[in-house]
């Protein structure tokens, strides 16, 4: 059982698809307000990993738990919990974003006002101009920041991330870096699959490497440069 | 929170209609089918009432003469339409809407142009309520995949999935939208066909009451397809699958398991040949008489009136002979064409059994019984004609029975004054309470339907994967 202030906790999790362990005795823990990078290569269990939080894959084994609540005997309540941000964030199209905040919004149980959602688009670093616009014209950083912005109105204790940063420009890849922190100092606890081993040690306090489903080694990320943090990742996947 | 999920729904599909155009092109078609057939209803009442007034004009103008002989003049009885029949016509095409009422002979119905039809045809396919019956499926089902599979494909499905508290709230929402855009293909129609049976005078508490349920059978049969839609898509994990899954589902709900249903109640409870019946109707009832048959009928007019010769007899004894061999007649029909009845109706029934296994097949026949046009509603037109046929004739015969020859032999003839007091034959349909049985297995059957789908929208919202 974990403690009290652990948004997230995995006790010797696995998982098997299609005859492969893909997920094996995994273990982690997140504290609220803490950043945490899952390192692996394609392949690694990552993505797998983030399924069994939100429940949507049964694990085969082990323990699950989202700010003290067992996801799988309660995977609803679990998801009340945390929020979500696939790689690319979709949205309806049809909608601004200041219709998909408040729709996505009411899916999890919350009624926003039009200018709450204003108002957290902003936080999540999304221009003003583009509150009202149709999504259908939106770039992929844009959207990312609305699932940003969807992340915040959920208040959440957990967000997962998976990929967030992939195919972005430097600037929109550092808004939503930015965007990232500013979520994690209002106490969420963020889990974050990334190859993006440049912005580890801006965005993660602590880091951790994935391979063949089993969790290689955690490290804090705080004294490490870019390069160290590459060199690390490198060396862990070697041996 | 569904209603409210579902107004953004709705935002969508206004804001992508290229969806929607489905569903107009099936309101249009539905509504254009209704307007032909309230026209080619009112035309055909049009017709009957002329007709009818000038077949009572002939019976009034006959010339004086026996009124044996004008039972056999006789008349035609028109049945009247049923308000609702241009929703749906149900059996009426095809069992004919007027019978010649004549002594010794109940007559089959005329007029029935579609006797030949398919069974496909018999669903009423070509009328309103058919055509939805049949194409609401394929509408509901695109939407539905508009609404969920193609959400998958884009990718916005596997976020809403994540953020949902309730999952089924989701779902619901999409299905709440889905069937309000269904309703705004119904209510039209409805309302449509209220306006035109009360433009034609026809407006009753009967047919209000009529209305009301067929639109909530029809509205029921919608929501169905609407949780039966966004519950495949849900389950299916690829919008391919999807589609075909959509598909079957139409396929195998409105129009194989229908036919197959026609199919099994046919091998299963087959009707006697129309010919077998007319022929045993005609030994057993024949319309004239053999020597033979007149000296049985001669012992037993006699023996009832307890006299030992026809000239002690205190009536005319070609009326008695008449009246007997008339009444005779009655039982013989009621028997053969009564068993033959009941076997259409056993058949409708063994039909209507299938509602648990298609919602098509359950609207469909809660649709013809509610629209006042199905077998049984047939059967009221056909047993009040004939009992109107009875009391005419035995009147006739009534008639001579109590006019001995003159002097000279010659036979009582009637007059006007006679046939004006005969009273015109008038059909009111008997209200929907009188066929509130054959509404039930298929109304529970439908409910059955919208629970099951509730529930097995739950089961599919449990078991989805973005």
């Amino acid at each position: 059982m974990s403690d009290a202030s652990c948004a997230l906790h995995l006790e010797r999790v696995c998982k098997r698809l299609a005859g492969h362990e893909v997920v094996h005795e995994l273990s982690l823990q997140l504290r609220a307000g803490e950043v945490y990078a899952l390192l692996g290569p394609n392949g690694a269990g990552k993505t797998t990993t983030i399924n069994l939080i939100l429940g949507f894959l049964a694990a085969d084994s082990g323990c699950i738990e989202v700010a003290g609540l067992p996801v799988a005997a309660d995977p609803l309540r679990t998801r009340a919990k945390l929020a979500y941000l696939p790689e690319t964030v979709m949205l309806h199209p049809h909608l601004s974003a200041v219709e998909n905040l408040c729709y996505f919004a009411l899916l999890g149980g919350q009624h926003l006002s039009t200018a709450t959602a204003r108002q957290l688009l902003s936080e999540a670093g999304l221009q003003a101009d583009a509150h009202e616009r149709r999504a259908a014209g939106y770039s992929k950083g844009m959207r990312q920041k609305v699932g940003l912005a969807i992340a915040l109105a959920r208040r959440a204790e957990l967000l997962v991330l998976d990929e967030p940063t992939s195919g972005l420009d430097a600037a929109a890849a550092n808004d939503l870096s930015r965007g990232v922190r500013t979520v994690a100092q209002r106490g969420v606890a963020v889990l974050m699959a990334t190859h993006d081993l440049y912005r580890v040690n801006d965005i993660a306090d602590r880091l951790g490497v994935l391979r063949a489903g089993r969790l290689l080694a955690e490290h804090v990320t705080a004294p490490l440069t870019a390069a160290q943090v590459e060199a690390l990742y490198l060396q862990q996947l070697a041996a | 929170m569904i209603a409210a999920l579902a107004r953004f729904e709705a935002l969508q599909l206004r804001r992508d209609p290229s969806v929607l155009v489905a569903v107009g092109a099936l309101a249009l078609l539905l509504l254009l089918a209704l307007v032909v057939h309230l026209a080619a209803q009112a035309g055909q009442q049009r017709d009957a009432s002329a007709i009818a007034a000038a077949e009572r004009a002939r019976w009034l103008d006959q010339a004086p003469k026996d009124p044996h002989s004008a039972a056999h003049q006789s008349i035609y009885a028109f049945k009247p339409s049923a308000p609702l029949a241009a929703l749906d016509a149900g059996v009426e095409p095809f069992v004919g809407q007027a019978v010649w009422l004549e002594a010794h002979v109940q007559n089959d119905l005329l007029y029935r142009p579609r006797g030949d039809a398919t069974p496909l045809e018999r669903a009423g396919l070509r009328h309103p309520a058919g055509l939805l019956i049949a194409l609401a499926p394929p509408v509901a089902f695109l939407l539905a995949f508009a609404l969920v599979a193609r959400e998958r494909e884009q990718g916005v499905l596997r976020l809403s999935l994540g953020v949902a508290r309730d999952p089924l709230a989701l779902a619901l929402g999409k299905a709440l939208t889905l069937w309000c855009v269904l309703l705004g293909v119904l209510l039209p129609l409805v309302a449509v066909a209220g306006l035109g049976a009360a433009l034609d005078g026809r407006w009753s508490a009967d047919l209000g009451w009529r209305l009301a349920a067929w639109s909530a059978s029809m509205g029921v049969y919608l929501a169905v397809l609407a949780l039966l839609g966004v519950g495949v898509c849900l389950r299916l994990r690829s919008t391919r699958l999807a589609l075909v899954g959509l598909l079957a589902t139409w396929l195998i709900f409105t129009l194989l398991l229908p036919r197959v249903a026609g199919s099994h109640v046919e091998a299963s409870l087959p009707l006697r040949p129309t010919q077998a019946v007319k022929q045993q109707l005609q030994d057993e009832a024949p319309s004239f008489w053999t020597a033979e048959t007149a000296q049985r009928y001669e012992r037993e007019i006699l023996a009832r009136a307890g006299v030992a010769s026809r000239d002690d007899l205190a009536l005319n004894y070609r009326g008695a002979e008449l009246d007997h061999a008339e009444r005779a007649s009655h039982a013989v029909y009621d028997r053969v064409l009564g068993a033959f009845y009941a076997s259409v109706m056993a058949q409708d029934a063994a039909y209507a059994r299938w509602s648990w296994l298609s919602p098509s097949v359950a609207v469909q026949t809660l649709s013809a019984t509610l629209a006042g046009t199905d077998f049984g509603h047939q059967l009221d037109f056909v047993a009040a004609a004939e009992h109107y046929r009875r009391e005419l004739v035995n009147r006739m015969n009534a008639a001579v029975m109590q006019h001995a020859p003159d002097a000279n032999g010659k036979a009582y003839t009637a007059d006007r004054a006679f046939w004006a007091a005969q009273p015109p034959f008038a059909y009111a349909p008997p209200p929907l309470q009188v066929h509130a049985a054959r509404l039930i297995e298929p109304l529970f059957a439908l409910a059955a339907w919208l629970i099951a789908t509730l529930v097995g929208l739950y089961g599919c919202v449990r078991g989805a994967q973005a």
